[in-house]
């Protein structure tokens, strides 16, 4: 994966297709040296992929 | 404080119902003395995995300001047609209409962040769930 820009309110739970950027195809989540988002932004993401796994909008593992 | 909440809603209800539901969140958030800033339905949405046995849910998502959660999560917390719900707090202010609902969800350069509750930001909020 290389560097993308992201503007801080993008990262939302909502917005799936950003998050999707930042799973693995088994759903887990990259770290931030692969997805070169710093530090922040890394942990909102985070943050953001696992409330979206929460309310069943992305899966936590893919079998 | 500025709050989000969405709400999973059993899939063998009908879209009236949902409404109803909503309607009725919507109602204690303003008894509370609190302010109904949006309310959207996503649809009807495949989930991800099975929840409760069920692999479909009714998607609901309310933007409102209030003080204190206690009597929505005392409602939600024993009703039977609520999946699953979660409240997510904005202290930024809210957005509305949300990523969901826009037809292409990256582009985000129209968006514009309201600090706080505007009548505007309420005139375009849209609930497609109560006609049908």
């Amino acid at each position: 994966m290389s560097r993308f820009n992201v503007e801080d309110t993008d990262i939302d739970y909502k917005n799936i297709k950003l998050l999707k950027r930042c799973l693995t195809e088994n759903g887990k989540i990259i770290p931030a040296r692969l997805t070169r988002l710093n530090c922040c932004q890394q942990r909102r993401m985070a943050m953001a992929i696992k409330r979206a796994r929460f309310l069943a909008l992305i899966p936590y593992t893919v079998s | 404080m500025f709050y989000e909440c969405i709400l999973l809603i059993r899939p063998d209800v009908s879209a009236k119902h949902v409404a109803e539901v909503t309607r009725m969140i919507e109602s204690i958030i303003e008894k509370n003395g609190g302010q109904v800033i949006g309310s959207e339905y996503w649809g009807f949405k495949t989930l991800a995995y099975r929840i409760e046995k069920r692999a479909k849910a009714h998607y609901v998502c309310l933007g409102f300001s209030l003080s204190c959660l206690d009597p929505i999560y005392a409602h939600l917390k024993f009703h039977k047609d609520v999946l699953r719900y979660l409240f997510i707090k904005k202290p930024k202010g809210l957005l509305f209409p949300t990523v969901q609902m826009q037809s292409s969800m990256m582009d985000l350069e129209n968006q514009d962040i309201l600090p706080d509750h505007t009548p505007e930001g309420a005139e375009t909020t849209e609930y497609t769930g109560a006609e049908s």
